[in-house]
């Protein structure tokens, strides 16, 4: 994909050559503040704990001006993009910038602070030059275990935030580099597995420990000043950045919906409506007419329901901008308290994060700007982070565990390819845990983790195939919670391409092969949403990840490449005739091939039927 | 040392994408080198042309022959490798397509996961299953074996040369299965390359380890008959003394012994380079150096610390399809004299990493090239010499270099020149962004280090780099664009060897590490001697344990003491009291590692080892390599107007490198030109030849150093 063609940018007053901004100095400062923040991941990722973190790459690390606003961030989750322009700005508002000092290190967890969900902390600490605050580094973190009615902290059934674990305010946890004790142990009384909160909360120490010496080096290059006003252009240049792209768009207002299939609690839809203006080079992501907030935890956090919208839109519209404050100016987001898109107290939200904020990206990116940009949307992907939580003593050592899984999924097909299969969902870069580092960290054994085949949304591009994972407990009892979606709705296809397949959690009693659903096993709500199940030796677990939907209609696909798929075992026989109207022929020993006359026919007389 | 051992005649190969070069080094030290253009169909040919040009007799006194070779990298990138077929344990056949599911750009909702290198159709499952602790929860049968060898036979019969790779479940900790299945394998179909796991890579993470061993499969064929048609080719000639490939661990290999893990010279192209990398280092007392090979497309960064290059475990041939062997840490950036200038949408100006390659090129080749780069740039700068390229082999267009950059320059508001100068700074960010991943991810602090540059454009931007990084000296090696071929003369001979043990140094389950480190020894050196040029040298071998606090993902090598030997090889393995002193030890090394590395240390954490590994070295005598005769009269002086910074032109000394004398120095600017590399010197610089005919970069400031 390459960006819009553009005459040159709009730099709102600011393009002329003779304005005294050294330009090749600003890339150069951004690219080095850019660095600054992946040396800060890198620190992080080796020496963390919980495989979320080291594994999964489940943070972001920053760098902020004075005032806290973002100035750059590690390219590795962008779904805490909102927590990332929003929580430090907050932290230093409420503590009050007089109130910091040089080595002190503030937490916060708090989604009605500017956080994402509980599990989610942000950490900042200033930077100071010769007593004056200059800079303040950041870094926000998924800890795997922080306390609340259920092991892993995703209460699906969570009707409150007092339930999904310990909230911290904005608290010192440094003191002029010293420890806080008395909040350490606070946290870690109520983590259910201490050991790796502390180890996390560490590598998160270590990595803002790298980025104060790296920010105090340009500091001294600079001068305080100096450096603030750098970043104000750094600011000017994304915000001129994102102007330039929206302006290309046609103005108009677009408009799509989408829901969340249930929040746990009852078996109702909660629906999300956004309205898309665009007008000149500004854009307004309008949620007015969504839902009202729902009892379960499938609430969004204001900075969610941002987050969201912006990466849908930075997904097709400017990939390459400099990700920082700037970019939200030309943006507006409207999201009424009290509705799904903006919780109220004490609503609960842990979901919001995972499960909603796909939902509002896929939403934006695939079926309101796919209207204007065709070419770089994309059908949905199985958009659910598929969040499977399990706890209990290990038989091993007999120690405590606790650990919050994610699954990949299929992508949807794309303008110009098949969707990936087995991939995150998009708002997340999160990788797997191998099943060799599962086993050897907790007592399953798994049977199968394998693509799901002859799922994947049929289409002139093809949804990627989910995959699907099948595990036995290998403890005397594993407490086990989701919090999923996908159940009762399929990934949505585009241009005529169909949709994908749906999310599948089953269990099977110990030394059975009758596999049902957890929902009619232990008699749910929610087939999707649930806490607390005891399984015990023997029991088995298959969790069936969702397929993308198709991108256009499946009567288009190259014959060839239906022929490949039948080959390869991603698309079954029967569907590459019944739905693709491909007709093989040969057998698979002997090396299969198109019958072209054939095909034609069918294909004919299925346009004719659909007519 | 000067000259070879023996007198007898060292010949190394560098066989790169656009030109093989060849630096033979002769009786007393005599010097012949040779640069032909490359034969990418028939790679050997080049080899053979080159040699012959060198005058070279093959039948006389020839010490040994190495080659560096892109033949295993170029079949992975290519995809022209084996039809392979792979065995999994049987619900685990999608391994290669699950790989890691995340994806390489942020917000790319376009990007295409890589494509296994072994199709679906071709993985076939087994029953069996081995648990984590290595017990076989699940037998493998005889039936099964025999299902087995029946589907590989079927998968393989319209096959031309097909391999097996082979990949279980938890065969680093019990490879039982996966040696059944080879010697099953072997016996029904003999002849059919087989690679197992728990011999290619025997480590954790079960992606990483069935891609590495479908990569050893699939370039198998290939590298045997490369082998092959080297090894005749020697006969044809009469060619004596050892004949080896550099392997990605910076060691070499015999020739006849390649095919039995081909995996390992997949980097054998990039270990030339820093093998003459570290060899500069040393030659002039650099104990923490950066090396960079700078060429048209990319740039190779490695780190060297002690005097010695650093290994890795893991490299991507491209995103998510991982190389996972002990293997010279390098990290390349698509940042090279090709690389091409654009603005963005935002109005800013970037380069790379899109490159003009080598067809059609910068501008300046003239040979149909459009888009700015970053040797156009050189260029308008005056910092290269037009007419001295390639040492005046291929003229530069100066015009079109300048009408390149002309649109770019409208768009900044900058002259073309300043332009320019922007161009190649931006580039130098770009490296210097990488250099600072490539140490700081290493726990090491780039400021105490010298920046060893080479590659044909290496020494051009070296200077800037290092005053931006604030790093010490730069370090120009002889001939900068024929270090690679160098390395391959200087190469040690070397085994790596990696296995995963997981034990909690606290507990009484850490009993066995001390003896299984000292088995993983005798093994390595023994594979060592069974591959000795001559049987007769010392051999060296190194012990480390990867450790981590309990808990953590992430592992540091902890290089262990007890494994002295002395050079009639006796290990001294450790047991009895003495072992659960080394547990102790090998503690309070993480320790101390975990805390230098970070920040801090975690007395009363459990530590946990994760893998052990053993390195059996064989040096190769070193050689002093005077390739200049010299001259110091300066002759051949000239000045030329170049660009030093923005809006700063100024006249710039311009020598031609082979008249330099020891100890002369330049003050900056200048610009010293040979056939195959320039070196730029800024204002405020200076450079002095070392003995070794290294140049030495340093601030005129600062103190002399030798």
């Amino acid at each position: 994909m390459t960006g819009p063609s553009k005459t040159g940018p709009a730099m709102t007053g600011t393009s002329s050559p003779g304005d005294g901004i050294d330009r090749v100095g600003l890339t150069l400062l951004y690219k080095r503040v850019r660095n600054i923040c992946d040396e800060m991941a890198f620190a992080m990722m080796r020496t963390a704990y919980s495989p979320i973190f080291s594994e999964g790459l489940d943070f972001s690390t920053l760098v902020l001006d004075r005032r806290g606003r973002l100035i750059a961030t590690a390219g590795i989750n962008p779904a805490m993009l909102g927590a990332s322009l929003y929580a430090a700005t907050w932290i230093i508002r409420e503590v009050g910038p007089e109130n910091f000092a040089e080595g002190d290190i503030f937490v916060h967890n708090d989604p009605y602070r500017g956080g994402s969900h509980l599990p989610e902390h942000m950490m900042v600490a200033p930077v100071y030059s010769d007593g004056e605050l200059a800079a303040f580094v950041g870094n926000i973190a998924h800890l795997a275990e922080i306390g609340g009615m259920a092991p892993g902290s995703f209460a699906a059934t969570a009707t409150d935030i007092f339930q999904e674990g310990l909230r911290i305010p904005p608290t010192k946890l440094f003191d002029r580099g010293e420890p806080v004790q008395d909040i350490w142990r606070i946290m870690l009384a109520n983590h259910r597995t201490p050991n790796n909160s502390w180890g996390d909360l560490h590598a998160m120490v270590g990595s803002l420990r790298v980025g104060e010496r790296r920010v105090g080096g340009l500091i001294a290059e600079r001068g305080v000043d100096g450096l603030n006003e750098a970043f104000e252009q750094i600011l000017d240049y994304a915000e001129a950045y994102m102007r330039s792209e929206i302006a290309a768009l046609p103005d108009g207002i677009y408009t799509g919906e989408d829901c969340m299939e249930d929040d746990g609690i009852s078996d109702r839809s909660y629906w999300i409506r956004s309205r898309i203006i665009v007008e000149g080079d500004e854009l307004i992501f309008d949620y007015s007419k969504s839902d009202e907030q729902a009892v379960g935890p499938i609430n969004a956090p204001y900075v969610v329901t941002l987050s969201a919208s912006l990466n849908g839109l930075l997904y097709v519209l400017a990939r390459d901008v400099p990700v920082n404050a700037g970019i939200v100016r030309p943006v507006k987001v409207v999201a009424p308290a009290g509705t799904i898109t903006c919780v109220r107290l004490p609503g609960p939200c842990v979901g919001g994060q995972t499960e909603f904020q796909p939902r509002i990206m896929e939403l934006v990116l695939g079926q309101i700007l796919s209207q204007i940009l065709p070419e770089r949307a994309a059908a949905a992907s199985g958009n659910t982070s598929l969040n499977f939580l399990f706890g209990g003593v290990d038989p091993r050592n007999g120690e405590y565990y606790a650990h919050y899984h994610f699954e990949g999924m299929g992508w949807g097909g794309r303008a110009d390819s098949d969707g990936n299969s087995a991939q995150i969902v998009p708002h997340a870069n999160c990788r797997n845990t191998p099943v060799e580092i599962f086993e050897t960290k907790w007592p399953w054994v798994h049977e199968e983790y394998s693509l799901n085949d002859d799922t994947g949304g049929a289409g002139r591009h093809r949804g990627g195939l989910g995959v699907r994972r099948v595990m036995e407990v290998e403890g005397d009892v594993i407490t086990v919670s989701a919090l999923s979606e996908r159940m009762k709705r399929s990934p949505w296809g585009l241009f005529g391409g169909h949709d994908g397949s749906r999310t599948a959690l089953e269990v099977a009693p110990a030394g059975s092969d009758a596999y049902e659903t957890f929902q009619d096993a232990f008699g749910l709500i929610s087939p999707s949403k649930f806490t607390n199940i005891r399984l015990r030796r023997g029991d088995r677990v298959r969790i069936t990840s969702p397929s993308g939907g198709g991108y256009g209609d499946p009567l288009e696909r190259d014959p060839a490449k239906v022929l490949a798929d039948v080959e390869l075992g991603f698309v079954s026989r029967v569907s590459a005739e019944s739905v693709y109207g491909v007709v093989l022929a040969g057998a698979p020993d002997d090396g299969l091939a198109v019958d072209e006359a054939a095909t034609e026919a069918l294909r004919r007389s299925m346009r004719d039927g659909v007519a | 040392m000067s000259g070879s051992p023996n007198g007898a005649w060292r010949i190394g190969v560098d066989t790169g994408g656009t030109f093989t070069d060849l630096v033979a080094v002769g009786p007393g030290g005599e010097v012949r080198l040779q640069k032909v253009a490359s034969t990418p169909a028939e790679p050997a040919r080049a080899t053979f042309e080159a040699l012959k040009r060198s005058q070279v007799d093959p039948r006389g006194e020839v010490d040994s022959f190495i080659m560096g070779t892109t033949i295993a990298t170029n079949a992975l990138i290519q995809r022209r490798g084996a039809p392979t077929v792979l065995i999994t344990t049987a619900g685990f056949e999608d391994v290669l397509y699950i790989q890691r599911i995340d994806r390489q750009g942020l917000y790319d909702l376009q990007w295409i996961k890589a494509e296994p290198y072994v199709p679906r159709d071709r993985v076939v499952g087994v029953n069996e299953r081995i648990l984590a602790d290595g017990s076989v929860r699940t037998p493998l049968a005889r039936q099964e074996l025999d299902r087995v060898i029946d589907e590989v036979r079927r998968i393989t019969a319209h096959d031309q040369s097909p391999a097996v790779a082979v990949s279980l479940l938890f065969s680093y900790v019990n490879p039982i299965h996966e040696q059944e299945l080879a010697a099953a394998l072997q016996e029904a179909l003999g002849g059919l390359p087989v690679s197992i796991s728990s011999e290619v890579a025997p480590i954790w993470r079960e992606y990483e380890r069935s891609n590495t061993t479908a990569m050893d499969a699939y370039v198998k064929p290939i590298v045997a008959n490369f082998a092959g048609d080297l090894l005749r080719e020697l006969e044809l000639l009469q060619m004596g003394g050892w004949h080896g490939l550099l392997r990605s661990n910076g060691g070499h290999v015999a020739i006849p012994d390649t095919p039995a893990k081909p995996v390992e010279i997949v980097l054998s192209g990039l270990a030339a380079g820093m093998i003459a990398g570290a060899h500069f280092a040393r030659a002039v007392d650099s104990a923490k150096a950066v090396t960079l090979d700078m060429g048209g497309t990319s740039a190779d960064v490695g780190v060297i610390v002690d005097g010695e290059l650093q290994f890795s475990g893991l490299f991507e041939v491209e995103f998510g399809l991982p190389l996972a062997l002990p293997i010279l840490d390098v990290t390349t950036i698509g940042a090279g004299g090709g690389s091409i200038a654009s603005i963005d949408s935002g109005g800013l100006l970037k380069v790379g990493p899109e490159s003009a390659g080598a067809e059609p090129g910068p501008a300046c080749y003239g040979l149909g090239g459009e888009a700015p780069t970053v040797t156009d740039a050189n260029v308008v700068m005056g910092r290269l010499n037009p007419g001295y390229f390639l040492g005046g082999r291929m003229n530069l267009d100066a015009e079109r270099a300048r009408s390149a950059i002309d649109p770019v320059a409208d768009r900044l508001g900058l002259t073309p020149e300043d332009t320019a100068e922007a161009i190649v700074s931006v580039s130098i960010e770009n490296m210097d962004g990488a250099m600072r991943l490539v140490t700081v991810d290493r726990g090491l602090d780039y400021r105490e280090f010298d920046l060893v540059a080479y590659g044909g454009a290496g020494p051009l931007h070296a200077t800037e780099i290092a005053r931006r990084m604030g790093m010490n000296r730069v370090i120009v090696p002889p001939n900068p664009g024929l270090v690679s071929a160098y390395g391959t003369v200087i190469a040690d001979q070397r085994v790596d060897r990696r296995i995963t043990l997981v034990r909690r140094l606290d507990h009484g389950e850490s009993g066995d590490l001390p003896a299984a480190l000292g088995r993983l020894a005798d093994e390595t050196v023994a594979e060592l001697r069974s591959q000795l040029r001559r049987p007769e040298v010392p051999v060296d071998v190194t012990t480390y344990v990867a450790c981590r606090y309990l808990g953590q993902n992430y592992e540091q090598e902890i290089r262990t003491e007890f494994g002295h030997v002395d050079r009639s090889f006796e290990l001294a393995v450790p047991i009895g009291p003495e072992a659960a002193d080394f547990v102790a030890r090998l503690a309070d090394g993480y320790h101390a590692t975990h805390k230098a590395s970070y920040g801090y240390e975690m007395r009363d954490q459990p530590i946990q080892s994760v893998y052990l590994g053993a390195t059996a070295l064989s040096e190769t005598p070193e050689v002093l390599i005077r390739p200049y005769a010299g001259g110091g009269d300066g002759t051949a002086r000239a000045t030329r107007r170049v660009l030093a910074a923005a809006g700063q032109w100024t006249d710039a000394l311009i020598v031609k490198r082979d008249t330099l004398a020891t100890g002369e120095t330049l003050d900056g600017p200048a610009v010293i030109e040979e056939a195959d590399s320039t070196t730029w010197v800024p204002p405020g610089f200076r450079a002095t030849v070392h003995e070794s005919q290294c140049l030495i970069i340093a601030r005129s400031d600062a103190e002399a150093r030798p």
